[in-house]
């Protein structure tokens, strides 16, 4: 058991040196880094070394198959990328940084929960250790009263989602008699009419992972929580912390969705509308920050319509979709960590003649955003390619079309930064940006992102070969 | 296996764009050279595949194909019949004098270039390969570094040009994906591959006419069927020169090759459904066109809508679907493509000067700049359909064609070019003879270098106007097909 939850026990573990570590409150912020950098790296060699692992523990409460497992990897990848990336925590008070580092894990070890979670406790447990990091992390930019805002704002309408789902679980007990997702499953294969409670219950656990996702109309506290955070944080809730939410809705979606279709056509319509919602509102922004808000709105929208796909293709279409969208996100938040050096907001006028003032920052920014808006031959398109033919065979070719649609409205929003960084003027006020950074490491992901589009073989027959479905289902 | 002439074609450019990205800054020669010596290698590769395409068989020749994505069963496959090598054929002549006309290009030099060449390789591979998925592909690589080509090194009103073009392409690019979506798994075979899905797909008439809308209508954006064309003409005059002429030259025809490739041949049935309407639509286009650019004063404006005026009889070519109209909207796109390039080549020459383009600036050219003159004409001349020159052919059949089809359309549309050969002549007219007016004495003949461009594609009008064969016999065989 001890190499089946390896990356579990190894994340436990790095939370809990970061805890002993930081408890003095006298250790510097750089030595809390380099701890995370190293333990995270370990995840890393951790996720890889259990991807084989499959088995259902705690009296069938808790999952292991090569879905999550690989999850793990992706988010195990995320946190490093994240603890590469997303430093200096400027805007934080200096002596609270070293807590991030704990709180870091803790979402962590979170995430790893809910992607093999198969019982609606586990589930719980693992939803509020992410979301009280999360709540925190958020509201660590002490400094500035709207980060506090809406940190709270956050907790309040977190704890409505999660108040939201439990009742809804407890529907779902009443319906099977049981809190385990086999269970329930087997319920619903048993029966040609489910109770009447269950759809409610489902629906209910839903809304409460539409508030992790922030997907319509559960969507309010992203903008103010990505505007207000400190961008390494944003980075987290726009990367890795979005995963677990995919992670964990695709698991219960999939299972549920051949008893219960109509199910399948309330995520469809609620994929459109979150979709659409997002870019309509991204146009109008003039934070980056919040732009991306909005956009990573958009892209759960995409996401969840993928979701209701054809079986078979479906999961290894939502599973390359995370994972190029974890890289996009990372790409783009790197870029805007570089621009706020001094500590202020990127705005929109920040980008401008970003080309003449780092033409490799600005390349990635073009990359990124032209993968975001799904333009071949980047990865985002052949992940939109997967997500929508899955859903068209799914039988939701008008869903599909409303997709595309929105994919070209998205374009317009992206082009403004393409546009700011490669058309405009630098601004007279604009820092000079360091020599250093994390210029390898955006590179890279740049590369990633184009390769995957012109050879996306390379992941999706890795993927195909993990028999995700059958991995899935019970 | 043979020589692998075609993925050769296709690698010059992108060879070139690899290799420009290692050329330090500041090094314009040599990004100037690679560029050129890319384009001739790809110009002499295409001569050789043009002429050693084996007209006697026609079909599809030189036929490559390996694995890309197996569980798709999509393919890298490529093959030209006599339309594809007819359109690889002008893309290489447009590109070899695109980059002899973009070495005025003086600031951010390398870039240009990586787009430019990165852009033809889009076009030349959409024109080659025979399986959707990878040409979708190709052709958006064809589409998208406009927008950055135009809104850094355009002109006039550039970054809205350059926006609304982008949008407007990618909307119709996002009805092409919809239906590339659905004829993928409405096909009996759950193939891309061109030739499985037009022999084997199995698609019913209903499935048809709901597809070929789509089809038509996301290609036509590009092709700037009316009153799709919004984007054209702020697009060219908006572009740079070279890029203008790849822009009027090259890719609008990609539309009209996705019509009539992923359109009418995959879903012929549809084509026929909805044939009055692409062919009204593509009527409008000829008259509206026309009409327009008889009011402008701004040469790459008029020549804007003219263009949108002559992809409207390919349109109309396309729509009638009789195998004398396919001939000659093949015919047309050819002689369009290298008509419009030589008339931006020319407009940009003077605008380089002058930073004028209005007609009613100028007067007297001939006498001045003879060389660009005489060019200009002859590419004025083919465009009202002058007997000898390049458009009189594909005129000629198309209106021939069309007739058996849409004799009423077809009446309506040809005065427009009685119209248009009316204002044509008023601008040669305005322009080149009377006295020296305006910013004429400005104007003074560049080196033979930038010259042979212009020499190269009007010799090539003239050459395709006596001998019209010359393309004929590749295309015709194809155009027979549509008989059956």
């Amino acid at each position: 058991m001890m190499l089946q939850l390896l990356p579990e026990f190894v994340t436990l573990g790095a939370l809990l040196i970061l805890f002993f570590v930081t408890l003095g409150n006298n250790v510097s912020d750089r030595i809390a880094r380099w701890v995370t950098i190293v333990l995270s790296a370990v995840i890393v060699v951790a996720a890889i070394a259990a991807q084989n692992q499959s088995g259902l523990l705690f009296s069938e409460s808790y999952k292991l198959d090569t879905y999550s497992q690989f999850f793990k990897v992706l988010m195990a990848v995320g946190l490093f990328a994240n603890a590469l990336l997303g430093w200096p925590l400027r805007s934080v008070p200096s002596e609270q940084r070293s807590e991030y580092y704990f709180l870091f894990f803790a979402a962590g070890l979170g995430m790893m929960l809910l992607t093999s979670a198969y019982s609606f406790l586990v589930l719980y447990v693992g939803m509020e250790l992410l979301s009280y990091s999360l709540y925190t992390m958020v509201g660590m930019r002490r400094a500035r009263t709207e980060s506090i805002e809406s940190s709270v704002k956050y907790i309040i309408i977190g704890a409505t989602a999660s108040a939201i789902g439990l009742f809804g679980v407890s529907y779902i007990y009443g319906a099977t008699g049981s809190l385990n997702f086999g269970d329930m499953v087997d319920v619903l294969k048993g029966s040609a009419t489910p109770s009447v409670l269950l759809m409610p219950g489902l629906v209910m656990v839903l809304s409460s992972f539409l508030f992790k996702l922030a997907a319509f109309p559960f969507h309010a506290w992203a903008p103010d929580a990505y505007e207000t955070a400190s961008s390494p944080v944003a980075m987290f809730l726009a990367s890795v912390s979005k995963l677990a939410g995919i992670a964990f809705l695709f698991r219960l979606v999939f299972m549920v969705k051949p008893y219960l279709p109509e199910f399948e056509t309330v995520i469809g319509i609620l994929a459109l509308v979150t979709m659409t919602f997002g870019n309509l509102v991204a146009f109008r922004q003039t934070s980056v920050k919040r732009l991306f808000a909005y956009s990573s709105i958009a892209q759960a929208g995409y996401l969840m319509l993928g979701m209701i796909g054809f079986g078979d293709s479906a999961p290894v279409a939502v599973v390359f979709y995370s994972a190029i969208y974890l890289l996009m996100n990372l790409v783009v938040f790197a870029v805007v960590l570089e621009l706020e050096r001094n500590g202020e907001d990127p705005k929109l006028i920040n980008f401008q003649g970003l080309y003449k003032r780092n033409a490799l920052m600005a390349m990635a920014l073009l990359v990124s955003m032209f993968s975001l808006a799904g333009v071949p031959p980047l990865a985002g398109f052949f992940g939109k390619w997967l997500l929508f033919s899955s859903a068209a065979e799914g039988g939701h070719i008008w869903f599909v079309a409303i997709a595309m649609l929105n994919s070209v409205l998205s374009l317009y929003y992206y082009l403004f930064l393409v546009k700011a960084a490669y058309f405009g003027e630098v601004p007279k006020e604009a820092v000079a940006l360091d020599k250093g950074g994390p210029r390898l490491a955006i590179l890279v992901t740049t590369i990633a992102i184009a390769l995957l589009g012109i050879y996306p073989r390379v992941l999706t027959e890795y993927l195909s070969g993990l028999n995700l479905p059958g991995s899935l289902l019970p | 296996m043979s020589f692998p002439i075609l993925s050769f074609i296709i690698l010059c450019p992108a060879i070139g764009v690899l290799l420009l990205f290692f050329v330090p800054e500041g090094k314009e020669k040599v990004v100037r050279g690679i560029s050129l010596a890319v384009s001739i290698l790809a110009a002499i590769l295409s001569v050789l595949m043009y002429l050693t395409y084996d007209r006697a068989a026609a079909g599809y020749q030189f036929v490559e194909q390996y694995a890309w994505m197996p569980g798709l069963n999509s393919t890298y496959h490529v093959a030209v019949d006599g339309v594809g090598a007819t359109l690889v054929l002008l893309n290489a002549i447009v590109l070899l004098t695109g980059v002899i006309t973009s070495f005025s290009i003086d600031f951010r030099v390398k870039e240009y270039f990586i787009l430019f060449l990165l852009l033809v390789t889009g076009v030349f591979g959409s024109f080659i390969c025979m399986d959707f998925l990878v040409f979708f592909i190709f052709f958006e690589i064809a589409v998208l570094p406009m927008y950055l080509l135009i809104g850094i090194w355009g002109s006039t009103n550039r970054e809205y040009a350059a926006l609304k073009l982008t949008i407007m392409l990618l909307a119709g690019s996002a009805l092409v994906f919809v239906g590339l979506i659905m004829t993928y798994f409405a096909s009996d075979v759950r193939s891309f591959d061109f030739f499985a899905l037009r022999d084997n797909g199995g698609f019913s008439s209903s499935f048809q006419n709901v597809v070929y809308p789509l089809m038509f209508l996301g290609f036509g954006t590009l092709a700037a069927v009316f009153p799709l064309h919004n984007w054209s003409p702020d697009g060219h005059v908006a572009a740079p020169t070279a890029v203008s002429m790849l822009h009027a030259g090259v890719l609008m025809k990609l539309g009209a090759y996705g019509v009539l490739r992923y359109g009418i041949e995959l879903f012929p049935m549809g084509a026929d459904y909805w044939a009055p309407v692409a062919a009204t639509m593509a009527a409008g286009g000829v008259v509206y066109g026309a009409l327009v650019a008889a009011q402008q004063t701004d040469l790459k404006y008029m020549i804007g809508y003219s263009s949108v005026s002559h992809m409207g009889l390919v349109m109309f070519g396309l729509a009638a679907g009789t195998p004398l109209a396919i001939n000659g909207a093949v015919y047309q796109m050819f002689s369009h493509g290298i008509m419009t390039a030589l008339f931006f080549s020319a407009v940009g020459f003077f605008y380089e000067q002058t930073h004028s383009r209005n007609i009613n600036e100028y007067g007297g050219l001939a006498r001045k700049v003879p060389w660009v003159a005489t060019c200009f004409i002859i590419a004025g001349l083919a465009g009202v359909g002058l007997p000898g020159l390049a458009g009189f052919p594909a005129e000629f059949m198309i209106f021939m064609g069309g007739y058996e089809r849409f004799p009423v359309l077809t009446l309506i549309a040809v005065p427009s070019l009685v119209f248009g050969a009316f204002y044509m002549l008023r601008v040669l007219q305005r322009v080149f003879f009377g006295p020296e007016a305006g910013h004429t004495p400005k104007v003074h003949d560049v080196g033979i270098f930038s010259g042979s461009a212009r020499v190269i594609l009007a010799g090539l009008i003239i050459l395709f106007g006596v001998a019209p064969r010359l393309l004929s016999d590749l295309i015709a065989p194809y155009a027979m097909e549509f008989l059956k």
